[in-house]
This record gives C-alpha cells, sequence and structure tokens, in this order.
C-alpha cells in the first residue's frame, strides 16, 4: 500500500441519532472513494452483524480505512471509525471519540437534532474534535435544511453557514464532506519517531488470529514481530500481524503515528486486550500511558435461564463467547428456585439486553427465558450492614432493612412544544424532578428532569415515543442514589411464590403495579387442566387475585382421511410453543410471563 | 369377512348446492357447473375423470404384485353434497368405482354381505327414487347430515333443509332398505342452548339410527362463520355450555344403547363404520376427486410422487416403499381434471411419514377410538415397545390423569377426552 505521510491523515467519526440516515451516508462515502466497489457493496457495510443490518443500527463500532485523492491532488488517508447511536452505547462512542480529531455531525434536514446527537456532540466538544454538520436526507419532500440548520446554531453553537447539505441515499454532497474532512480535520499529532504508544479503543476475537486489538496508534510504529507490552497489566506479547480495515481485515507491514489499524498477537483471551489501554515496546518502553477510558457501567441487570435446564453449559459457554466481543457485558452464575440455573447479567441498557439476549437465542440456538430487568439498589441493612441488590429475590424481609437507596439519572428530553404536557405528565406519573425547561426554537423544547432509572428501564421510552407521536428523543446519565420508599411485590403461582417474576415497586405503586401485573399474567399463562389462582403479595400481604380458569376443551373436531397431516402440523406446532414454556411446579409459564411485569401500567 | 387390508376407497363430489356457512371442504355451488361450459366442466366428464384416476392406481396396484388392493374393503362417497348430483350420474360413478374391483362383479347386491359402501346426503336433495336408485347402485349406507332438529338454528348455519325434511328423508331410507343409516349432529351452534341440544338427541334417538356421529362446531378460517366470529357476531355458547352439551351426548346415548367408539362417534353395536375406522387405525387409503387425501404404503406409483408439485427432495426410492406415503390432489376442480385428462397425475402435495411420524399418527388417531392402542400391536407395528418409544410419557400421562391401561390397551380417560389435546402432543417427535 502506498506510504501517506501523517500530515495527509484524518482520523473521524460520524455522529447521528437512529434512522438519520449514518449507515447510508457512510457506504456512499464507502463507495465515493473506491474503499469497496459497487459490487461488493452490500448495504450497511460497516453493520456487518446481522442483528444491526436487520434492525437499522450499529452496536459494535466498526473501522474503515479509505484513500481519497482530493481536489488540490493529493492522497489522502481517512479513518472512518463507527460509533453507535443508541443511549445504552454512549461507553462506546466515547472509546471510538478518543481515538478521533472530527466528526460528521448528520442530522436528519426533516427531523432535526434529538436528544442522544446533543449528549454525543457534548462528549465529542469534550474531546476537542472538530465538528462538521451535515444536514442530511435533503431530498425528502418534508426535508426543512435552514430550519435543521438554525436549530444546529441556536442548540450547538455551531457556525451552521458552512453545513452540507447532502441525501445519503441520492449520493449528493458526498465530495463536499470530503473536502471538508481534510481541510477542517486537523492531521493527527502524534510523533512517529518516539517510543510506541498506541490506544486499544476495541478488542475482538478471531478463531485464527487470537484476540485483536483496533488500535490507533499514537505515537511511534508498530510492525511484525515487535515484543509489545500491555501497559496496565504489563503482559508482553510478539506481534504476529499488523493490519487496517478495508473493510474487512487487510495486512499492512506497519501502522505508524496517527494511524488506525489493527494488531494480532497470539493473545489468547480478549481480558488481556483491555479496551482503554495503552499499547507499548516491550524494548523501548513509553513512560506515560494514553488517557484511557472510564469502565462501562452496567445499569441493568437481570437473570437468564435456559428453558431446558440442560442447556446450562450451552448457555455459559455462549456467554463466554459474546464476552469475548463485548466487553459491557456483565455475567454470574445465579440459582432461582423457580427456573434453576442461570446467570445474572448486567447490561449498558435495555437495548443492549435484549440485543444479547437476541444473539443468544438466535447465533447459539438457545431458547431463555429473561427475567424483568432490574437496577442495582443499595440497602442500609437495620445492623447497619450495607448491601447492593441487582435481583429482587434477594431482597431481605422488610424489618432487617433500615434504608433504601435506588440510582437516579438525569434525562434530557427534546420534543416539539405541543407535547410538552403529554411528557410532563408522563415524567409525574414516573417520579420525575423537574429541573429546567429551555426553549431550542419557537417549536422545540428541552426538558431536564431527574427520574429513578427503574422507571426508565420499565415502559418509560416507549411511553414516551406514544405519546409524542415519536417526536420525543431522550438521553440520560447517572447522577447517584437517592432514598426511597420502595417494597418487594411476590408473585404467587398455583400458592407457590415465583422468586423469577418479584419485582422492586414505589410503595404508592404496588398496590396497582400488583393487580395489573396478575392481570396480565392470567392473559399470558395459557389454561392449564385445573384451576390456577394467581397471587400479588407483599411480604404475608395479598394486595391482588386473578384465577386461571381450567380448559375444559380442546379437541372437537372431526378427523378423517383428509385431516390427518393438518392436524398433527397444529399438534407440532402445539408442541413448540410447549417447548418455550418454563414448568414451574405443576403450571407451564410462557417466556414473554417473566418480562410481563414491564408490559403494564 | 373381507381381508382387512383391502382398499378403503373415498371418492370426494366437490358440488354443492349451497355452501354451508361453517363448512371449509372443496366444493363448488352446482350451478358454477352450467356456467363455466368454457372450462369444458360437467358431472359427466366429472366421472369420467374420477373412473379414469381409479383405474390408473388400479393398474399400477396389478403390475406390482398389490393383489390386496385390488379387492375392496370399503366405499366411501363425501364431499361436498354427493347428492347434489342427479342420481343416474352418481349412481354411474359408484356402479363404475365397484365394477373395478374383483369379486365385485358378480352382483352388487352380494356387497351388503361384506363391503360397506356409503354416501353422504343432505335430507333436501333426495326422495324415494333417489334413494331406490341408490340401493340399487350397491349403496348399503346412508349418512345424512342433519345437523340439528331445532328449526331454528338450520338457516343461520346455511342449512337448506328443514326439520321436517330430515324425519321424512330417514323415514324414506328405511322404506328403501336402508339398514345403517349415520346421523350427522352439530353442537355449540351460535344461539343454541343445551335445552335445544337435549330436544335434538331425543328426536334423534326416536328415529333409532344405527350411527350417530356428534360435533363440536369447529370455526375454521376461509369461511363465513369465522368472519362472523372475528367481527363478534357469532353468539356462540360458552366453553362450559359446550362442555355439557359433549357429555349430554355422551350419556343420553350411552343410555340408549349406543356404543361410543370414538371421541364424536357412536354406534349400535355392530354398526361402527367400517371405512373411517381405517383412518383412525392408521392404515391406508386412496382418495379420489379434487382435495382428496390418500395413504399408501410402498405403492406409491413413482410418477405420483414424482408430479407431486409439493414434495421433500433427496428422498430415496428405499425409503418411498418402506414408509407411508400421505398425498392429496389439487384443492381445484378445473386443474384436477385437466392433469387427468392430459395423462398426468392430479397429485399436488405428498409428504413420506417417516417412522417417529409414523408412530405419532398411530397414537392420536388410535386414541381417539374408545378401546384405544393396543401395546403388543404398537410393538408389532414399529418394533420397539411404546416405553421405548416414548420414554416416561405412558406414566406422567397416568399420573395426570389423562391415559388409563385396560389389559395391555391403553386409552383416554374419560376426562381426557375433552382435552385430547393434551394427550395427543406428548407422542410428537
Amino acid at each position: 500500500m502506498i506510504s501517506i505521510p501523517q500530515e495527509r491523515i484524518r482520523n473521524f467519526c460520524i455522529i447521528a441519532h437512529i434512522d438519520h440516515g449514518k449507515s447510508t451516508l457512510a457506504d456512499r462515502i464507502l463507495e465515493f472513494t473506491g474503499a469497496i466497489t459497487e459490487r461488493e457493496m452490500m448495504e450497511q457495510v460497516l453493520d456487518q452483524m446481522d442483528l444491526e443490518r436487520e434492525r437499522g443500527i450499529t452496536i459494535k463500532l466498526t473501522a474503515v480505512r479509505m484513500i481519497y485523492r482530493a481536489r488540490d491532488g493529493q492522497e489522502y488517508m481517512l479513518n472512518l471509525i463507527d460509533t453507535p447511536g443508541h443511549v445504552d452505547f454512549t461507553y462506546e462512542v466515547s472509546r471510538s471519540l478518543a481515538a478521533c480529531e472530527g466528526a460528521l455531525l448528520v442530522v436528519d434536514a426533516s427531523q432535526g437534532i434529538e436528544a442522544q446527537t446533543l449528549a454525543n456532540v457534548y462528549l465529542a466538544l469534550e474531546n476537542n474534535l472538530e465538528i462538521i454538520p451535515v444536514v442530511n436526507k435533503i431530498d425528502l419532500p418534508s426535508a426543512e435544511p435552514e430550519r435543521v440548520k438554525q436549530e444546529i446554531e441556536d442548540v450547538i453553537g455551531l457556525d451552521s453557514q458552512e453545513a452540507i447539505l447532502a441525501s445519503g441515499k441520492a449520493g449528493t454532497g458526498v465530495e463536499d464532506i470530503l473536502e471538508a474532512v481534510i481541510q477542517k480535520i486537523p492531521p493527527p499529532k502524534g510523533d512517529s519517531t518516539k517510543p510506541l504508544r498506541a490506544l486499544i479503543f476495541d478488542s475482538n476475537f478471531n478463531p485464527y488470529k487470537g484476540a485483536i486489538s483496533y488500535i490507533r496508534v499514537v505515537d511511534g510504529q508498530l510492525e511484525k514481530g515487535m515484543l509489545i507490552k500491555m501497559m496496565s497489566s504489563g503482559l508482553e506479547f510478539e506481534v504476529t500481524e499488523v493490519g487496517v480495515f478495508n473493510p474487512a481485515l487487510k495486512v499492512v507491514d506497519r501502522l505508524t503515528a496517527g494511524e488506525v489499524g489493527y494488531v494480532a498477537a497470539s493473545v489468547k483471551n480478549v481480558k488481556d486486550t483491555r479496551v482503554g489501554d495503552t499499547i507499548i515496546d516491550a524494548d523501548h518502553p513509553a513512560a506515560e500511558p494514553l488517557p484511557g477510558y472510564r469502565e462501562a457501567v452496567s445499569m441493568v441487570f437481570c437473570g437468564l435461564y435456559p428453558v431446558e435446564a440442560s442447556d446450562y453449559t450451552n448457555l455459559r459457554d455462549a456467554l463466554e463467547k459474546l464476552k469475548l466481543n463485548d466487553a459491557a457485558l456483565r455475567y454470574e452464575p445465579e440459582t432461582s428456585a423457580a427456573l434453576g440455573f442461570g446467570f445474572r447479567c448486567g447490561f449498558l441498557g435495555l437495548l443492549h439486553m435484549e440485543i444479547v439476549q437476541e444473539r443468544l437465542e438466535r447465533e447459539y440456538g438457545l431458547t431463555l427465558i429473561t427475567t424483568a430487568p432490574s437496577v442495582v439498589y443499595h440497602l442500609i441493612q437495620t445492623d447497619g450492614q450495607k448491601i447492593s441488590i441487582d435481583n429482587p429475590a434477594l431482597w431481605p424481609a422488610p424489618n432487617q432493612i433500615h434504608q433504601i437507596e435506588e440510582p437516579f439519572v438525569k434525562a434530557t428530553i427534546m420534543v416539539p412544544t405541543e407535547y410538552v404536557g403529554a411528557v410532563m405528565e408522563l415524567t409525574q406519573e414516573k417520579r420525575g424532578i423537574f429541573l429546567n425547561m429551555e426553549y431550542l426554537s419557537a417549536v422545540r423544547v428541552i426538558l431536564t428532569y431527574e427520574l429513578p432509572l427503574s422507571e426508565i428501564i420499565y415502559d418509560f421510552f416507549d411511553q414516551l415515543k406514544s405519546r409524542s407521536r415519536g417526536y420525543a428523543s431522550l438521553d440520560y446519565e447517572l447522577v447517584g442514589y437517592r432514598a426511597s420508599d420502595l417494597e418487594k411485590l411476590d408473585i404467587l403461582v398455583n400458592g407457590e411464590p415465583v422468586d423469577a417474576l418479584s419485582f422492586i415497586v414505589h410503595q404508592e405503586r404496588a398496590q396497582q403495579r400488583g393487580r395489573s401485573l396478575v392481570e396480565k399474567l392470567r392473559s399470558l399463562i395459557p389454561r392449564q387442566l385445573f384451576d390456577v389462582p394467581l397471587q400479588a403479595a407483599i411480604g404475608n400481604k395479598i394486595i391482588a387475585r386473578e384465577n386461571i380458569r381450567a380448559k375444559r376443551k380442546d379437541v372437537l373436531a372431526k378427523c378423517y382421511g383428509g385431516d390427518i397431516t393438518r392436524k398433527r402440523k397444529l399438534l407440532e406446532k402445539q408442541k413448540e410453543g410447549k417447548k418455550r414454556m418454563k414448568q414451574v411446579g405443576s403450571v407451564e409459564i410462557p417466556q414473554e410471563a417473566f418480562m410481563a411485569v414491564l408490559k403494564v401500567e | 369377512m373381507f381381508p382387512s387390508n383391502a382398499l378403503a376407497v373415498y371418492v370426494h363430489i366437490p358440488f354443492c348446492r349451497q355452501k354451508c356457512l361453517y363448512c371449509d371442504f372443496y366444493s363448488l355451488p352446482l350451478s358454477s357447473l352450467k356456467d363455466r361450459k368454457m372450462g369444458g366442466v360437467e358431472v359427466k366428464d366429472y366421472t369420467t375423470a374420477v373412473l379414469k384416476e381409479l383405474a390408473t392406481y388400479l393398474n399400477f396396484f396389478h403390475r406390482s404384485g398389490a393383489k390386496n388392493l385390488l379387492r375392496l374393503s370399503s366405499l366411501y362417497v363425501g364431499g361436498g353434497t354427493p347428492t347434489s348430483l342427479p342420481v343416474e350420474q352418481l349412481s354411474a360413478l359408484i356402479i363404475g368405482c365397484l365394477h373395478k374391483f374383483a369379486g365385485v362383479k358378480e352382483g352388487i347386491s352380494k356387497l351388503d354381505n361384506g363391503i360397506e359402501v356409503t354416501v353422504e346426503a343432505n335430507p333436501e336433495t333426495i326422495d324415494e327414487r333417489y334413494l331406490t336408485q341408490l340401493r340399487k347402485s350397491g349403496v348399503n349406507r346412508l349418512s345424512l347430515g342433519v345437523q340439528s332438529l331445532d328449526e331454528g338454528l338450520l338457516p343461520a348455519l346455511g342449512r337448506r333443509h328443514t326439520v321436517v325434511d330430515s324425519l321424512r328423508a330417514v323415514k324414506q331410507a328405511r322404506q328403501t332398505g336402508f339398514q345403517n343409516i349415520n346421523l350427522d349432529l352439530i353442537y355449540g351452534l351460535p344461539g343454541q342452548s343445551l335445552k335445544s341440544w337435549q330436544t335434538t338427541l331425543e328426536g334423534v334417538l326416536e328415529l333409532y339410527p344405527e350411527h350417530i356421529s356428534g360435533y363440536c362446531l369447529k370455526i375454521e378460517p376461509d369461511t363465513p362463520f369465522y368472519q362472523l366470529f372475528c367481527q363478534g357476531a357469532l353468539a356462540l355458547p360458552e366453553e362450559d355450555e359446550e362442555v355439557a352439551m359433549f357429555e349430554c351426548l355422551v350419556d343420553r346415548l350411552h343410555r340408549a344403547g349406543y356404543r361410543h367408539y370414538e371421541i364424536a362417534n357412536f354406534a349400535r353395536p355392530g354398526y361402527e363404520s367400517v371405512h373411517n375406522q381405517v383412518y383412525w387405525k392408521n392404515q391406508e387409503y386412496l382418495g379420489l376427486g379434487p382435495s382428496a387425501h390418500s395413504c399408501l404404503r410402498g405403492v406409491l406409483p413413482s410418477q405420483v410422487w414424482k408430479a407431486s408439485a409439493n414434495r421433500e427432495s433427496g428422498l430415496e426410492e428405499r425409503e418411498l416403499r418402506s414408509s407411508p406415503v400421505r398425498f392429496a390432489n389439487y384443492p381445484d376442480l378445473t386443474r384436477y381434471q385437466r392433469h387427468l385428462e392430459s395423462g398426468h397425475s392430479p397429485v399436488e402435495f405428498a409428504e413420506v411419514i417417516k417412522p417417529e411420524l409414523e408412530r405419532a399418527e398411530t397414537l392420536f388417531l388410535g386414541l381417539r377410538l374408545r378401546e384405544g392402542v393396543s401395546k403388543s400391536a404398537f410393538q408389532q407395528r414399529f418394533g420397539l415397545t411404546l416405553d421405548q418409544a416414548y420414554p416416561g410419557v405412558r406414566t406422567q400421562l397416568i399420573q395426570r390423569g389423562l391415559l388409563q391401561e385396560e389389559g395391555e390397551r391403553i386409552t383416554l380417560t374419560s376426562r381426557a377426552l375433552f382435552v385430547a389435546n393434551e394427550v395427543f402432543r406428548e407422542f410428537l417427535p
């Protein structure tokens, strides 16, 4: 590959809200620079995971190197590092930002800036990134580029005069974007003559090459055969391969200061290529590590259990493998009286949780029960002992609890003015504390609230979307723990408490949640051959009760020669449905029932 | 007695005067035949096509040495409404079928000694002349779609007959020499009360039929009833009410001396349906006409297999020989006839019933019979015991009170009758 001097390298990322067209625009940029030919072009090349392509979102960040011949006649090396747009993945965003000098801020010309975009822009500004505003989807009939430009100026304070108008779909504005990248974004600073310092911004497990570190070389050079050292652990490895993202892995001779690429060094465990760590030359070690990252914090916890007990080891192996590529995933074994052996898992947020669950089912063929998500509560017991609890089943008896604290977040909600009333009503219902309201323009408002995280992970986001007809957007960050009046609500099925259905609820909501949950469960649990009472209880007190009536008939149809195949298929389908149920005592409970608590209000 | 492995034949007559609102069987309004002269479809042509289809199979059985299949054990003419055809046509079809079988040619009158020949009829379509002609053609069992003796309920079902029609039809059938009559009844109808059902049962018992089928109404997709149901416009009885109707049926007919021999079927001793038992015992049968299903073992004409549009690929000849194959004709009169006329197979769909499926079917069909399934017969048929095939299942079902053992047979408990799918499911692979 041609060698390009450091002053002609540009490292950048794209900040955009979900659906604002980031992936399509990235695809056009790749096409334009010839990083991939049109024939190789699968839609959304950067989103390689099936799930990403289906949901149209980016989960893991990916990087790609492009060579661009600019209007000045010179060739530039551009490294585009993809960033996830969802609030759950703020942690991953901060990682990619640290490897860049600039960012494209892509805003949908008919939607305007959204709360998460704003949060990511602030993150980029903190990292001293040069920001290039791009107004995308200008080909849509509903596009209002002037309004959006004004918003960019008012809200972020960027000069939007130079904002680029683009359409990923139509391919317009791509060259302007690339020119802006080389003119406005500074080249990387590092010094290739200094001892090696490279920042690991992601890692990945490859069955042939071992753990692969995605790196940004800050100082020095990196090449095959070198002995490198992980600064935090002191572990040393011999480099077997360096390369770049093309977007597939492509071997190169060396990576020098300013470049983005990967390094493989027969590292057996992804743990040893810790994201945020600094790689140095073992023979000429640099003294100072690069600034790393804050640790990913698990905010949401749930239990994952195999429907078939015999799948436990398969689940463990699958989690282990997923963990290789997902540093933010936490898990440890736990046991439930109702569900048997499983794992308590920690996630960045609800979407992260759903994605892990879906990947386990899809890529590893497991059938799982997911229990309702929980946050981490801080409890002070009457004996003065402080404990943290992420599993309602482990909640102590009320008389042993002195005080309970739950995590609160600061939530930023951007919403058109006409929905302010509806959003305020919602935050009120969710125990929100009003902090501030700021007009972005005559038609849009930023609301700031403090809210219990537990309310956010229930149905807050769905409610917010439905009450604002999809126009509101949300971002939040953890601000600390506050004392709350909470209690544990137990569910009894057929007279037996089912620990996996217990949840923590605010005292004022207990009665109502209990009632709507048993109602919901009544509709979700199929009728058995006997009556099944359902009860909600706090301590020994039953606060709600429902009854699932026994099934009395399920075979009535005639069955002659022409009915046999059809009849068998019906039975097969029923049997398949049963496989997705968990036998708890003598009652079969379907998967969805364990998440039912999320669906009531 | 005839040999048990002689052939059971079903002929589908895909015509009705008017389609009932709950019915999802394949049939056409008879008037459409005349309207569709363009397609060349006439009743006479239909008869020709069915006889040609039968002849093709018999030729094949003959060539492959399956001698037993050249003899007939039962003929069942269903629909649709077979008796919506002019009697001359229907007779010609029946006689044509019967004459193709060995041992029948000598005389149709001898049929009564061994071969069950059933025709389904709607009360308003038959009279004395019609019935006399059917008897002469060898028909010895009449299955009448009476459905209900509550006058108020019939029109809402889309039935064109009255209660008087039903009573008259039974009387005329007796007069013309039918000594084996089945009456089809439906309960769980919109607006039906338990009392109405009891009245129907009493009325039916006065007619003293040899056989009674009692079906609970099931709302099938692609029927007018389904649409009404979705709109909430069908006032169906509550589940408890339906169960009460079933229990009333079982109890009343038992007291009247009928044997409850299949979930929905009752007969005076010795009058159990020969033809239908073939299905429940998971034996072989040949179906003729559009939408008709067949199940044959080891003698499936390979062109039938190859011609079927919808079949698994990659099966070896050997598998085709050793496993039963279930197959079905196009559920479309024009396509069915076109295929036959041009010398092609009218089979649209075929599936090889692999051993684990055959086991499952044998059990979920066999357990529909009150006599249940013989454990030794199961072992003989499949080379492994029930418990080997389904470890733990028998015991579990017995413990749950759904299955019981009577000597060396397993049968459903009376409690399990109405929730039999709970049992059947357990035997699927």
